[in-house]
């Protein structure tokens, strides 16, 4: 058995010792400034490859948008007429041929009616107004109007079915006053069907 | 318990203090406490910098990115533009009767509202149908809205101004008609809303609401798209 005896004084243990500590603080730091030294370099190298990258997407973003900007006005032109063609279809299909329904409300119209106006809204809704002779006259035009197309003129070109639908006379009133010509004053509303309107006037074109 | 004390003393064994001793005790702690500072300052400076570093990588990295997203955007419109040369030509060259279909699509729906135009046609289809026109004006109110084809044309994309305007004419019933059909066949989109009448079959005046439309020149301004 060998027996290992440290013979050094106590003083020099401790000077050792503190060497020591000194070696490991200095590599502790030495490690620190390492590592955080080694990540910079890294994230500056990287910073740069992605500088270098971004810089030559710029020429190339350059050169397409030169390229696109010379042609601008073909775009600018070619988006509208697109745009236009995409609403003018829209329009065009959506159309109401109200000359077919004035047409045709000319032949249901009694000859001692006379119609003062004529309004037709998105619902295909039309108003009417006007003045009849009698209260008799206006409730024989509305249900003329019922039978149009049915029991009453069929339209050659055109389903036999109603063209005008759902009548109901709003307001009716008789001129009384002195002076007055005794006339009625009514209003009207009824319903269209627009798809037979838009085929009928189809068909003629 | 005495010898406890004898052996645990034995063990803490008195270096004798000179004055080398506590002048290299004062300069191994003042350098552990330098080295300290080095260590911090090293972790808060580096730190720091590395904390900007990957703040600048990572925005670098996205610009980058966006730059690609970028090109493959420009790449595929000049692709398009190209492939859209040839159509776009055919569209603007003229036809047989003189007239192009890009000018027959701006005559139907016109980048501008084109009263002038519009007043122009009018009279023109009042003279072909033997009606006077006596007045045209514009209405305040964009009434066109609620005409079934307003109603319609909601999308962004496909939808067209209103623009409401009154025209005032006079003729017969056969004129009248006519000339409401020619505001039907009109190659400016012309949509009836409202009439009123005056007079007798032989002599009518009419009061007509109309709706005609126009759409504003495409933008084609860039937009942006959240990064993917």
């Amino acid at each position: 058995m060998m027996l290992q005896i440290n013979l050094l004084p106590e003083a020099r243990i401790l000077k050792l010792q503190a060497m020591a500590r000194k070696r490991l603080a200095t590599t502790v730091t030495a490690v620190v400034a390492v590592v955080v030294g080694t990540i910079i370099i890294t994230l500056l190298l990287l910073l740069g490859y992605t500088y270098s990258v971004h810089a030559a997407g710029e020429a190339r973003v350059a050169t397409l948008q030169k390229d696109v900007d010379s042609q601008r006005e073909l775009e600018q032109n070619a988006t509208t007429l697109q745009e236009n063609l995409a609403s003018f279809a829209t329009l065009q299909q959506s159309r109401l041929y109200v000359s077919e329904i004035f047409r045709n409300l000319g032949n249901v119209i009694p000859a001692d009616i006379k119609i003062t106006s004529f309004q037709i809204s998105g619902d295909y809704l039309v108003t009417i107004s006007g003045t009849a002779p009698t209260f008799a006259s206006v409730s024989t035009f509305s249900k003329t109007l019922q039978e149009y197309n049915v029991n009453f003129k069929p339209q050659e070109n055109l389903e036999r079915k109603p063209l005008f639908t759902s009548p109901v006379i709003t307001s009716v009133s008789k001129d009384t006053g002195t002076g007055g010509t005794g006339s009625v004053t009514f209003s009207m509303t009824f319903k269209v069907d627009p798809t037979l309107f838009s085929q009928g006037a189809s068909a003629k074109k | 318990m005495e010898k406890q004390a004898t052996t645990k003393q034995s063990k803490k064994v008195e270096v004798p203090r000179t004055e080398v001793s506590i002048a290299q005790d004062t300069t191994n702690r003042k350098y552990m406490i330098i080295v300290g500072l080095i260590v911090a300052a090293i972790v808060i400076v580096g730190g720091y910098f590395i904390y900007r570093l990957t703040g600048q990588y990572i925005y670098q990295s996205n610009l980058n990115k966006a730059q690609d997203q970028l090109i493959s955007s420009l790449e595929i419109k000049q692709k398009n533009l190209q492939e859209l040369k040839p159509n776009y030509e055919a569209i603007t060259t003229k036809g047989a009767n003189g007239v192009s279909d890009a000018t027959l699509i701006l005559r139907a729906v016109p980048t501008t509202q084109d009263y002038e135009n519009l007043i122009a046609i009018l009279e023109k289809m009042g003279q072909d149908s033997g009606v006077k026109v006596t007045n045209v004006s514009q209405s305040s109110t964009a009434n066109g809205a609620s005409t079934p084809s307003a109603a319609s044309s909601n999308s962004s994309q496909t939808s067209a101004t209103a623009f409401p305007f009154t025209v005032n004419v006079e003729g017969n019933y056969a004129a009248i008609l006519d000339f409401l059909k020619k505001t039907e066949k009109s190659a400016r989109v012309i949509n009836f809303n409202s009439m009123s009448l005056n007079g007798n079959t032989g002599n009518i005046t009419t009061n007509l609401t109309m709706t005609t439309y126009y759409k504003p020149d495409a933008n084609i301004q860039s937009t942006q798209v959240p990064l993917k």
